[in-house]
């Protein structure tokens, strides 16, 4: 008997999946084709993009040049490749002042969201659509099972992925 | 189609429950339109003329700004982008989907028949709505089953 969640391997009657601990009794026929889906693919599924890394103490303006040169929301501030903090343009809006003076010479990490949550690119894309509304988060980074971090997928990548599977 | 297929084409992008925006006049200084911003913590404010839709203005202006030290004691209407795609209130959410998709927006107003801005949908209110919508799926599900075991330990 095949767990629905994982695929593994489970003697006939068990309540839960030895593999993933998920129910075996939850009939899952009902769900649509794009919720089926959501619980299948994975985040890698998503092609999740390069992601900007800076160190900590790289300074507010290069930063800010880093994200309008790249067109992009977010950079993450890594430490040998293990991401400390996140910045976004909410962060650029909320927490910078009017005056580029007062701030861009100051480094990174005193206005970066420090342990920013992450994802293993295994993860299920249902999980990232979950932990994304929960936090109010628009990125997560993605980071290999050492920790370092790979890639980084964004709100958009989730919206893109659901008009895929509309269209088809 | 079934489930949360049938609601993204059946249901009325009003459902994805869109917060009223923030709206301002295209005379309105670029610096006052950032302290409201940032004030309310939003991400955008959409940007009147004789209290029409004719622009929309949002934090990545505010980045692109900050970036060049740009003067922000102008009017809005200088800075703001003028080419705003938008929704209707008979849009389906699965429509919201597409136009959000396909052309890069993270905010689409819904504007009226008098082109009166009434609500701004966002990325985060489309994903509030699939997590809404389908709980089961979402939240009984571990983050990842990378490590299961395909086959039974021992005799």
């Amino acid at each position: 008997m095949l767990c629905a969640n994982c695929g593994a391997e489970n003697i006939e009657g068990v309540d839960q999946c030895e593999a993933c601990g998920q129910s075996m009794q939850r009939d899952r026929s009902h769900l649509s084709a794009i919720e089926k889906s959501m619980l299948k693919d994975r985040i890698s599924d998503l092609d999740p993009r390069e992601v900007l890394t800076v160190a900590p103490t790289a300074s507010v303006k290069e930063v800010l040049n880093l994200l309008v040169d790249n067109r992009v929301g977010c950079v993450v501030i890594a430490e040998s490749g293990i991401p400390v903090g996140i910045f976004s343009e909410r962060d650029v809006l909320v927490k910078l002042g009017n005056s580029p003076a007062e701030f861009e010479d100051k480094p990174i990490s005193d206005y970066m969201t420090t342990n920013p949550e992450t994802l293993e690119s295994s993860a299920k894309i249902a999980f990232a659509v979950h932990q994304m509304d929960m936090g109010h988060y628009r990125h997560l980074p993605i980071v290999d099972q050492t920790g370092v971090v790979t890639g980084i997928i964004s709100v958009r990548d989730i919206l893109r992925y659901l008009n895929e599977k509309i269209a088809s | 189609m079934t489930g949360i297929e049938l609601n993204l084409t059946t249901e009325f992008v009003t459902d994805l429950k869109p917060e009223e925006p923030i709206q301002v006049d295209v005379e309105q200084s670029t610096e006052s339109v950032i302290d409201l911003l940032r004030e309310q913590k939003a991400g955008a404010a959409l940007v009147n003329r004789g209290g029409r839709l004719a622009g929309i203005f949002t934090e990545r202006d505010v980045l692109r700004l900050l970036a060049k030290g740009a003067d922000l004691s102008v009017p809005i209407e200088q800075y703001m982008g003028t080419s705003v795609v938008y929704l209707k209130r008979t849009d389906v959410v699965a429509s919201a989907i597409t136009k959000m998709s396909e052309g890069g927006y993270r905010r689409l107003p819904i504007v009226d028949q008098n082109g009166n801005a009434t609500a701004l949908v966002t990325t985060a209110d489309v994903l509030h709505y699939l997590v809404e919508h389908f709980p089961e799926t979402i939240y009984n599900l571990p983050p990842t089953t990378a490590n299961s075991v395909q086959e039974r330990e021992g005799a």
